[in-house]
């Protein structure tokens, strides 16, 4: 695959633009939640609900397998709205594991994240008989991706519902995440709003799950948040910042996929940030003559 | 009751992780009044503060609140709160103030933002307004939550330690803020403090307590207590 085929062959250049539409969208979502989970020291959330997203998969296979035994039909390409309930599911419980019991953030995360993946691992035998598309729900395609209309559609409405949701709650998301205890004080719902970052977070889980893989998603929440904080001191900065750089290293990790081949989207996505990331420190250092 | 009394607080007792941390608090808070919260640490202090904010309910007797609803307290929390490094700017980081303003709306509006920038001027900060909150002294950042703290009141500051790790010049010039604010601007005060003696010469009403009540009263009383001379005198006596 080279750059001339994306310009010159109509069904290569549509694969194209769906892969960098839906990956300008997963991007844009994870960049907003990435600054906001980083503050909070909650950056291990987005990897633990991605692998609650690859049980949710395992489940959507099982499913698949029971209406297909059963019915004789496929539920099609929206098996992904079946990963929504259940990773908000999860989020809530992780937040409530952390409130209620004595069991810290990061501990409450791999709890409920490891049993994910291995009750996942085992539904997903028992409804494949096989292991090979584990490595593909992990790591998204191995090889190019060809996004269909559904997944498209999915993509848009999750992500003008987490921006959108994002942008009205903004103002308080900036509150309870600078100072909890002022906004209880001043009156500020500060479980409610945590509630819906979590909810938020899961829903870009979700959105990036197929294309990225799930372990790669959550590099896609927190370097971008990680590299614009190394760069600005006000928090729309920050956020502006995080959202441009997200966006462009993920345009780039997905050009790249398409014009190297056998490069998977997601590693190579999470590859570019890095390098940005290592770059931006560097930069910073030099300048501070360290 | 008089009408000018925004607190009142009967017989109160706070319970924190199921251990009863202050109990049979009565004090009342007027209009125009600044209030020190005396005792040493692991008194009682930092669990009367979230009882009064709101945060905890009492675990017996009660807080009433007249004519000013307990969100609309401007709180200075010590300053050790706010995470290092948190990227916001200095007008980020007051505006939020306004947050109680809100109501149903997602966005500030142009008042929010007036106020805002008029108790940055009032605090002296506006110059900072664009400065990133982490790169500011340690009075500079008191002033910027001072001023955060005015955003969400115009009745009662509640002001938690405002000059611990503040070098002496920069706590007489807080000290010379709330003043102000209280006398020229009426806004009441609650103020917790270790600094007994600097307290009783600028409050008007003192409440010392040790888990239990030990005086509330005026400032011109405390100061003819046992308590008050105790204070005091122990500053002398700690060196042996």
């Amino acid at each position: 695959m080279n750059i001339i085929d994306i310009f010159t062959n109509p069904l290569i250049l549509r694969m194209f633009l769906g892969a960098l539409l839906i990956g300008v969208l997963i991007s844009l979502s994870a960049s907003l939640l990435g600054v906001t989970l980083v503050l909070k020291k909650y950056s291990m959330l987005g990897d633990g609900l991605a692998h609650i997203g690859f049980g949710s998969m395992a489940i959507s296979a099982l499913t698949e397998k029971i209406v297909s035994d059963k019915f004789g039909t496929s539920i099609g390409e929206y098996s992904l709205l079946i990963s929504v309930p259940i990773v908000i599911a999860a989020a809530l419980f992780i937040l409530k594991l952390n409130e209620k019991s004595k069991l810290s953030g990061d501990s409450a995360i791999a709890l409920v994240s490891t049993s994910a993946l291995a009750l996942g691992y085992i539904i997903y035998r028992y409804a494949t008989g096989q292991a090979s598309d584990v490595c593909s729900s992990m790591f998204g395609s191995a090889s190019l991706l060809t996004p269909s209309s559904a997944d498209i559609i999915t993509t848009v409405v999750l992500a003008v519902i987490v921006i959108g949701i994002f942008i009205l709650c903004y103002n308080r998301i900036f509150a309870v995440t600078f100072d909890e205890t002022f906004s209880k004080a001043v009156g500020i719902n500060t479980e409610k709003y945590k509630t819906v970052i979590a909810i938020l977070v899961a829903l870009t889980i979700v959105m990036g799950m197929k294309m990225l893989g799930t372990v790669m998603i959550s590099g896609l929440i927190v370097f971008p948040a990680l590299s614009a904080m190394r760069v600005c001191k006000t928090f729309k900065g920050v956020i502006s910042v995080c959202a441009v750089i997200s966006v462009s290293c993920s345009a780039l990790g997905i050009i790249l996929a398409f014009l190297i081949d056998n490069m998977p989207i997601g590693p190579c996505v999470v590859m570019v940030n890095l390098v940005l990331y290592i770059a931006l420190t560097l930069v910073g250092r030099v300048k501070t003559g360290k | 009751m008089t009408d000018t009394s925004y607190i009142t607080c009967k017989n109160v007792s706070f319970s924190y992780d199921g251990k009863t941390a202050v109990s049979d608090i009565s004090f009342n808070l007027n209009k125009g009044d600044y209030l020190c919260i005396l005792g040493e640490n692991g008194t009682g202090k930092s669990t009367i503060i979230k009882g009064l904010l709101g945060l905890i309910k009492p675990a017996s007797g009660e807080v009433i609140y007249s004519d000013v609803k307990h969100t609309e307290i401007g709180y200075l929390p010590q300053i050790a709160e706010i995470p290092k490094d948190f990227p916001a700017s200095v007008y980020e980081a007051v505006l939020s103030g306004r947050c109680e303003k809100l109501g149903k709306s997602p966005f500030f509006s142009s008042k929010d933002r007036r106020v805002a920038k008029k108790n940055m001027r009032l605090l002296g900060i506006e110059k900072l307004k664009n400065k990133g909150f982490s790169t500011l002294s340690g009075g500079q950042k008191q002033r910027v939550l001072l001023a955060r703290a005015l955003c969400a009141t115009e009745k009662i500051l509640l002001l938690d330690e405002p000059v611990s790790g503040l070098d002496p010049i920069v706590t007489a010039e807080m000290y010379q803020i709330i003043s102000e604010l209280n006398k020229k601007h009426g806004i009441s005060i609650i103020m917790i403090s270790h600094d007994t003696k600097t307290a009783a010469e600028y409050a008007t009403h003192i409440l010392h307590i040790k888990k239990r009540p030990l005086f509330f009263g005026s400032a011109e009383e405390y100061k003819e207590t046992e308590l008050y001379h105790a204070f005091l005198g122990g500053c002398g006596h700690e060196h042996h």
